[in-house]
């Protein structure tokens, strides 16, 4: 469904294809005379990447089920057999369609997907630092409205039952974390709308710089690795701009809680702060990931 | 008349970012909630991508109708605003390790998540319907998780600062509700007085 919904020129042509040949099949084999055949074809047809034979036997027993039902509800009783062979034959067609002509490139399709998304998180990353830095609200807006139509492309078809069984622990994987990557720059952008006091700012001000210099490069990587274009080889020492930008904040504010309780704007760095660290903390699994050659 | 059913179109498309919102806000209060939620993590998870996803096509149509010179442009940035807040709030499933933690607040929370839902669909009807509701019954919903984290979370749990940050982020929750319900409230107001005069 989510194929067909979004119309990819692939699965398109693999339906007409397969349509073609059930429309030959149901004038010179079918045993009904009737459309059950190509209307087999079609529905079995209509499955999510990677879940083509899983997916279209579902669609096919399902069918199968109908064809009865409405059999006997019409008093049909007679029909059952022959309308059963037409719509087994149009399944056949379809599923086999669907694995052997244009078949589903997943790893190329979720690859795609995802560095497509990726240039999305550097420029919205960029965006907001820069809205808590400079208190100017527009760019953040407008690359988040971008990565929210960019966020549709979220292969979320790994997660369909019958996602094809060697790939589903990895993809999977990497998907989750690709959507808590998401959650945390959004929300980043909550937190950084508020108007911190620029002696606040100024504490914290350098290591984010190079926190966010660090991200971008990390994301690039990540974006060649995934067009197959690199390999991760150099390593990325996030945790040290983490350190100087707690220890910097802990000589300005000391981290207790009751000094913290009174004041929100305290609250918002920490809270900021432990976001960088997970959004760093995120990346390097999403790396380890890519190095276990899972994707 | 192009103008009023394009009007009437716009409040439809918030209207539906909001309740989007609000099956948003419950598909993550189902982290804290549900019993099997670790055994059942990726089934959670497809089902919150999913709400995720129909919110974002809900702010995508409307953000395709409004602009920055728009009535209705205060409104839309208010309801970006609180989705960014939900997710902020959310945050709260990945710093807890131990989810026996959630058990302890489990009737908070789950006054929490009913209340906000609650206010989110209410929200909604107000671009049709005038409709009173009282929002402060949320902050004293706020206050009573408050005081269990005062009272229990802050000395059981390993990094209380979490639930603080829960904490801000639910008062900075009630905080834009009560701001959007003000501005739907006299964007109707306005409408209202134009249409007599």
């Amino acid at each position: 469904m989510h194929n067909l919904l979004y119309g990819t020129k692939r699965h398109i042509c693999r339906i007409i294809i397969a349509l073609s040949v059930a429309f030959i099949v149901n004038q010179y084999y079918s045993f009904s005379s009737q459309w059950w055949l190509p209307l087999a074809t079609f529905f079995v047809m209509l499955t999510y990447t990677g879940s083509a034979i899983y997916q279209g036997i579902l669609w096919y027993v399902c069918f199968l089920i109908v064809i009865w039902i409405v059999s006997y509800l019409f008093g049909a009783t007679e029909l059952i057999q022959v309308r059963s062979y037409d719509v087994t034959l149009g399944a056949l067609i379809g599923i086999m369609t669907n694995v052997l002509i244009f078949p589903d490139r997943v790893d190329v399709s979720f690859r795609q997907s995802v560095s497509f998304i990726m240039k999305y998180y550097i420029s919205y990353l960029r965006a907001i630092v820069h809205l808590l830095l400079t208190q100017q609200q527009q760019a953040a807006e407008t690359e988040k409205i971008l990565l929210e139509k960019a966020l549709q492309r979220l292969p979320t078809w790994v997660y369909e039952t019958g996602f094809d069984f060697t790939l589903q622990k990895g993809y999977r994987y990497f998907v989750m974390k690709i959507s808590e990557v998401s959650e945390i720059l959004f929300s980043i952008h909550h937190l950084a709308r508020y108007p911190f006091p620029n002696e606040l700012l100024e504490v914290i001000k350098i290591p984010l710089l190079e926190s966010l210099k660090k991200i971008e490069q990390f994301f690039e990587s990540l974006i060649q690795v995934l067009n197959l274009k690199n390999v991760i080889g150099e390593t990325f020492d996030f945790y040290q701009d983490i350190e100087m930008m707690e220890s910097h904040f802990k000589k300005k504010v000391p981290l207790n809680l009751d000094i913290i309780d009174v004041s929100k704007e305290y609250v918002y760095l920490i809270e900021f702060i432990y976001n960088m660290r997970e959004l760093h903390a995120i990346l390097i699994k999403m790396a380890e990931a890519l190095r276990e050659d899972n994707i | 008349m192009k103008k009023y059913f394009h009007e009437k179109k716009i409040k439809k498309t918030l209207e539906n970012c909001l309740r989007m919102l609000a099956y948003l806000q419950q598909a993550f209060f189902v982290n804290y909630l549900e019993k099997d939620y670790i055994k059942r993590k990726l089934h959670y998870q497809r089902v919150l991508n999913a709400k995720t996803k129909a919110f974002f096509r809900a702010i995508i149509k409307a953000s395709d109708l409004i602009n920055s010179t728009s009535k209705y442009w205060d409104i839309f940035c208010k309801i970006n605003h609180l989705s960014e807040i939900i997710f902020s709030l959310n945050q709260l499933r990945f710093r807890v390790d131990d989810y026996t933690t959630f058990k302890i607040c489990a009737r908070e929370l789950q006054a929490i998540e009913a209340l906000s839902v609650k206010i989110f669909l209410q929200l909604a009807i107000l671009f049709f319907k005038k409709n009173t509701f009282d929002i402060s019954t949320f902050e004293e919903k706020i206050h009573d998780f408050e005081g269990i984290y005062n009272r229990t979370l802050q000395i059981v749990s390993v990094d209380p600062l979490v639930f603080m940050f829960f904490i801000q982020d639910l008062y900075a929750l009630y905080d834009e509700m009560k701001n959007l319900q003000q501005a739907i409230s006299s964007l109707n107001e306005t409408v209202s007085k134009s249409i007599y005069a």
